[in-house]
Parts: structure tokens; C-alpha cells; sequence
């Protein structure tokens, strides 16, 4: 196999020339930001070193099957002890355990690091797909990762859609034939489709540590985590928490690459779905409750949920390309009112805005069925386009990688030393915990062997004073049931003889 | 076909606490949350702030919407324009009626929390006249005493007794009064 993987020399130079054409250079991070060194660290400490996933998942697992209970620190310290995220079945495991901490009141418990070392060992398992359905969904896995973690996710999502090129989707084979396939074809059907993306999905033949480390090498991304960064970005603006200026930036970028894509891209909805029976069930419940939509955690929808998201981010980032987000963000949203009182701010205020946006805006509010709202829009519309200098030729892009890039830069080595010091912290914590648990492991058994010793000494107290208490004893005894014998039937009882009246004359008929 | 729930309507409006909580970061501690009816029912400010928020996470039947209903929650409450400090609403989280207050609408809140005019506190004599049949019998049997003292319940919020070298706003008499329609009266009094 390793002979034919010789072959993609053009496939290299065909992937060059693409990058060209490509949106240059989203490396706003250097290496040194995942602090690798230092999480590292966390593996040197004995407490977790000494885990064996194997048989520590076992024992939790058996643990909470009989109790019904799940321990914050125990589930901290398999996410932290897990060193190779593409182990078989690691992953299933880890999400199964973050679930049931979830799912149970011992979820206030739940320690800093896990989250990060969650998203972390499924970042690098290239697990992109698990990452944004667990993120999606806090009410069953309940992460909440803090800004560097989502800068990095971010970060990494969006340099990784660089490599990007589509290739059309496979059907199920195993990995040797799927790799076979990849080296014969992927030249002929690049060159042929005039693609960009390269699609597979997650079946076992794709995912293959082979053919990931074959894509790796060539630089070929994976499509599967081509829309992860602005889920991250969406996660941000439901917790209303965009952070610095580094997070703002990534959240605008990851907003607006995801936007301006032309390509139908996935958008899963996550929300759990409640099996339905074949037939109607009738359920009683206390109280029915009203339909009611909160326009926030309720939504679904890609477009409203990166529309909102824009729109909120884009007045914290300013200039150019915040106002002309915010615009694309209160269309994509749909609030035509706000989209309308930006536009007039626009105008009134004469700041300019980028004429990418404005084609996009343009063909939003022709979606619009309101006639009467739609011409008040449009004219909004012309009359910006209307004054002179409001609407530049800028590339939206760039300016926001410029952004992106001096926030990253200024917010690099700080964000740096918070993580270490984070990371050391979390260390602490762990250390505390656990001498908690343990501690209070050692009274719950010493009150056990306490009782147990009590029970034994009133039992050998009840032997050495029975005859003081013999009477007390006896009382205590409950009184003999009485023993009612049933009639004997060897003694039925005799019928009385018939009592036969002589006078008696039967009457003539 | 869907499941089809059966049960008793209510004009609740909204998410379940626990709902909302489990949604937030640390569990929404420092967040602002409003119920709807409230907001509804009076003009003056009312709203929580989480300080404590523990939920359950019962699982219940998702498909009756049955579930995240238990939990312990300690907030901060202002009750028509009235601070009234961390109080335990443990009881009624599982209403479906609270609603998030997003970060730019708090300054709002407050704003109107810090303007709105909350009734003076009325001062009520700590003394009240006998009535009549009562005077006569203590005058008979030689009391000292001839007025009754007032004992105002605990939840009383907008009034209290006057204190010694204040003069009180409200004196309680023994008769009828003022009636507040007087030509209902005529010939009564």
C-alpha cells in the first residue's frame, strides 16, 4: 500500500494552485497556543497516570449500575487520563460517562477541566462531528468551555477548511478498498468534477488511522468539520459571552465564512427526538403547557442562529467590518425592523460598509413576503447605495483576518500564561477534590463499620442479660396464635328424624 | 400518530427554570430571570437574580414533558420595585413561566427597578379605642386599661406600628367611619 501512495505528486500541485484561489492564510494562532507541553503535564501527575481506562470505565460503569451514581472527579480523571482519543471505543465510552454525570444532581459538581479535556481528546481525535452534537446539546452533556478553549476550536476548525477539497461521497467499503479508491480516483475526479471540497463521512472505513494519516500528510482536510466553527461561535452567543477581542474576531470569522459559503452545507439539529408510537397515546399530565418559543435556546435554524449571532457580535467589534456583519446579521436573523434602523444609522451616521454585504442584504430582503416592509427595506437599501462613499469594494474577508490576526498577536501570549496558570489551577483542584472524595469515602465507611459494631455489641448484650430480661423479652414475643381445630367430619352431625304428624289425613283429590 | 397530552390548562407562558439553567454556563448563577406572569400582572419592576441553582436533573418522561423539574434555587428577588433579598423559590421552579433576561435588556431592569417610587410606608397607631360593651366591662371591673394594643401580622410590608415620638399616619377608631360612598349611607349615620 505504502508504494501506491507515491502517486499524488499532481494531486499535490493541483491542491497548491487551489490554495491560491482559496481565502489566504486563517493561521491567526501559533502552535505554541494549544500549550501543549503543559497540558501534557497533567499524564506525570500519579493520580492520573495511575488509571487504566480499560478497567476504570469498567468499575464506573458497575458503580453506576448499582448505586445509580456518578462521581465528578472520577469522570475528570478518565477524560484527563486518555492519551490516544483514536484508541477503539474511547470516545463512545467518554460520552457515555458525560452523560451520566449530566443526567445526575453530582453535575454541580463537575470540575473545570473536563470540559476543556472533553472538546480537547475529541479536537484531536479529528471526532469534529461528536464535538459539535455534545457541544449542541448542554441539557444531556452540559459543556461550557472557556474563551482560549473555544479560540482554539475555532481556530483549529477554520484552518483545517484551508485544505479542504470535495470529493463526492462514498459508498460503504472497507478500508483497504476505500484506500485503493482514493489514491486511483481522487486525481481523475478532481480534475474531472472541477471540485473544491473533499466529502467523507464517518464511517469506520474513512476514519481509519491510515487514511487519516494519509489525508494528514497530503493536507487534505476532512469535511466533517467544515460547519464545527460556527457552531462554536453559536455556542458563544447563546451564553452571551463573546470575551475578548481574540474571540470576538474568531466568532465574526467563523460566523461569516460559514455564511457567505455558497455550498449547502450540513446543519444537523441536534435536538433530542422523543420516539413516537405507531398509534395515539393519551398521556395525563397536571398541567398542559403553551406552546411558547423563546427565540434563543429554541432556535434551530442555521441562518437565524449565525444571523443573531453576528448581529450581537458585530457592535463589540466595530469598524468596517462589524457594521457590515451586523447588517448581514439582522437579515440573516430576519428582523427587519433592526435591519431597517441599521441601515438608517448607516446612512445618518456615513459610515461605510462593504459592498459584498450589501448584494447579500439586497437578495435577503427580496425574500421578504411583506410588500409594504420589503419596499421600506429597499429603499433603505438605495439610499445607501445612493450616498456617495457609504459603500466601498473592500474584501469583507480580509478585513476580518486583519482583524482576527491583530487580536491574536496582542492576545497570544497573555491568553498563553492564563491557560498555564489555568491548567496548573485545574491540577489543584483535582488534587482537592480528590482528597475530599477520599475523605469522605473513609467516614461514610467508618460510620458503616460503626453501625456494624453497634448492632454486634447489642446482640451480644441481648445473650449476657436475657435471663435480667426474661420477662421483658417474653413480652416482646409475639402471642401465640390460637389454634381453632377444624370440625372433625368423622362426627357429621345427625339429621333429626322427620316428625311425621298421625292425625294428618292428605286431602281427596 | 404523536403522543397526546391530557391534563388541566394553565396561562403560564414560558420555560421551567431548570430549563433555562441548564442551558447557561455554571448554571446561570448571576443571570437574570423574570417570571411572565408577573411581568403581566403588575407595571412595577419584578425580577430574580440566580445565586444558587442546583437542578435535579430528574429524567421523569421527556416525551410528557415531564422532566427537569426538580431542583434547589436561591435567588435574588425584587417584587414590584421592592428589593427583598435572596429568598428560596425551590418550590415553584418547576412553573413553566420564567423567561431569560438577555445581558443588554438587565441595564433596563435596573434602571427601572432604581426609578420606580415605592409606596410610603403608612404609620399605624400602636393603639386602638376598646369597643363600646368592652369599655363598659372593663371600666366595671376596675381595668386601668382603655386602649387595646394593635399586633400587626409579619407579612405586612407596606405598613408598620409607629414608634415612640412619631406621629402615625393612619388612626384605626372604633364606628363606622367614612363611607366611600356617603348617599348610600343617608339616614344611617
Amino acid at each position: 500500500m505504502a508504494r501506491r501512495v507515491c502517486r499524488p505528486a499532481t494531486l499535490q500541485r493541483l491542491l497548491s494552485l487551489r490554495h491560491t484561489q482559496l481565502p489566504k492564510s486563517r493561521n491567526f494562532l501559533s502552535a505554541s497556543y494549544r500549550c501543549d507541553d503543559v497540558w501534557n503535564k497533567r499524564l506525570d501527575n500519579p493520580l492520573v497516570s495511575s488509571v487504566n481506562l480499560g478497567d476504570f470505565y469498567y468499575d464506573l460503569d458497575r458503580k453506576f449500575k448499582r448505586e445509580g451514581k456518578v462521581s465528578a472527579i472520577d469522570v475528570d480523571l478518565f477524560v484527563n487520563r486518555i492519551d490516544n482519543p483514536r484508541a477503539d471505543g474511547v470516545v463512545e465510552e467518554l460520552e457515555e460517562l458525560i452523560h451520566r454525570l449530566r443526567r445526575s444532581p453530582e453535575t454541580v459538581d463537575t470540575l473545570e477541566s473536563t470540559h476543556c479535556a472533553v472538546l480537547r481528546v475529541l479536537l484531536d481525535g479529528g471526532y469534529t462531528d461528536t464535538l459539535t452534537r455534545l457541544l449542541a446539546q448542554p441539557m444531556s452533556y452540559g459543556l461550557f468551555p472557556d474563551h482560549p478553549t473555544c479560540n482554539l476550536l475555532m481556530h483549529t476548525f477554520l484552518e483545517r477548511k484551508e485544505y479542504t477539497v470535495i470529493f463526492p461521497k462514498n459508498t460503504t467499503v472497507n478500508k483497504v478498498v476505500y484506500f485503493d479508491l482514493l489514491n486511483d480516483h481522487l486525481e481523475a475526479c478532481f480534475e474531472k468534477t472541477q471540485a473544491q471540497i473533499f466529502q467523507q463521512d464517518g464511517a469506520s472505513c474513512h476514519t481509519a488511522l491510515d487514511v487519516i494519516q494519509w489525508l494528514d500528510d497530503y493536507k487534505i482536510g476532512r469535511i466533517d468539520d467544515w460547519p464545527a466553527a460556527a457552531r462554536v461561535a453559536v455556542y458563544l452567543m447563546l451564553q452571551e459571552d463573546f470575551g475578548p477581542p481574540l474571540t470576538q474576531a474568531l466568532v465574526l470569522a467563523s460566523c461569516y465564512c460559514y455564511t457567505t459559503t455558497q455550498d449547502n452545507q450540513p446543519w444537523e439539529d441536534y435536538m433530542p427526538k422523543v420516539e413516537e408510537p405507531q398509534e395515539e397515546v393519551k398521556i395525563r399530565v397536571k398541567f398542559l403547557r403553551n406552546p411558547y418559543f423563546d427565540d434563543h435556546f429554541d432556535l434551530t435554524e442555521p441562518h437565524p442562529l449565525l444571523g443573531k449571532t453576528l448581529a450581537w457580535v458585530s457592535p463589540l467589534v466595530g469598524g468596517l467590518a462589524g457594521r457590515s456583519c451586523g447588517l448581514l446579521g439582522w437579515a440573516l436573523y430576519g428582523k427587519w425592523e433592526e435591519l431597517a434602523a441599521a441601515l438608517d444609522r448607516v446612512a445618518t451616521e456615513k459610515e461605510p460598509i462593504a459592498a459584498s454585504v450589501v448584494v447579500q442584504i439586497k437578495s435577503l430582503v427580496e425574500g421578504v413576503e411583506d410588500v409594504e416592509a420589503r419596499e421600506r427595506l429597499l429603499s433603505g437599501v438605495g439610499r445607501v447605495e445612493a450616498a456617495e462613499g457609504l459603500v466601498v469594494e473592500q474584501d469583507l474577508w480580509l478585513a476580518i483576518t486583519q482583524l482576527a490576526q491583530d487580536a491574536a498577536r496582542a492576545a497570544e501570549p497573555l491568553d498563553i500564561k492564563a491557560q498555564e496558570e489555568n491548567y496548573r489551577r485545574w491540577e489543584e483542584q483535582r488534587e482537592e477534590e480528590y482528597q475530599r472524595q477520599v475523605q469522605a469515602y473513609k467516614k461514610q465507611q467508618l460510620l458503616a463499620e460503626i453501625e456494624e459494631k453497634k448492632q454486634e455489641l447489642t446482640a451480644r448484650e441481648e445473650v449476657i442479660y436475657f435471663f435480667d430480661n426474661k420477662e421483658k423479652l417474653s413480652m416482646m414475643l409475639p402471642e401465640k396464635k390460637k389454634f381453632y381445630p377444624k370440625r372433625s367430619p368423622a362426627y357429621p352431625k345427625k339429621k333429626r328424624p322427620r316428625e311425621v304428624d298421625e292425625a294428618y289425613i292428605p286431602p281427596d283429590v | 400518530m404523536p403522543y397526546k397530552l391530557v391534563g388541566r390548562t394553565s396561562l403560564h407562558k414560558g420555560k421551567r427554570l431548570w430549563e433555562i439553567v441548564g442551558q447557561l454556563k455554571n448554571f446561570g448563577v448571576g443571570r437574570m430571570v423574570v417570571r411572565n406572569t408577573f411581568e403581566q400582572q403588575y407595571k412595577e419592576p419584578t425580577f430574580y437574580r440566580i445565586v444558587v441553582a442546583r437542578p435535579m436533573m430528574d429524567v421523569g418522561e421527556p416525551h410528557a414533558n415531564e422532566d427537569n423539574r426538580k431542583g434547589r434555587a436561591l435567588l435574588e428577588r425584587v417584587f414590584r420595585g421592592r428589593h427583598e433579598g435572596v429568598v428560596d423559590i425551590s418550590k415553584v421552579s418547576y412553573k413553566a413561566d420564567f423567561r431569560l433576561i438577555h445581558k443588554h435588556e438587565e441595564a433596563a431592569y435596573i434602571e427601572a427597578y432604581k426609578n420606580c417610587k415605592t409606596p410610603d410606608i403608612t404609620l399605624i397607631s400602636p393603639v386602638v379605642e376598646m369597643p363600646p360593651l368592652l369599655k363598659m366591662v372593663a371600666e366595671r371591673d376596675g381595668h386601668a386599661a382603655k386602649d387595646l394594643k394593635i399586633k400587626l401580622h409579619k407579612t405586612a410590608k407596606t405598613c408598620r406600628l409607629a414608634q415612640e415620638g412619631e406621629v402615625p399616619t393612619k388612626v384605626y377608631n372604633m364606628g363606622l367611619g367614612t363611607p366611600v360612598s356617603p348617599a348610600l349611607y343617608e339616614g344611617v349615620i
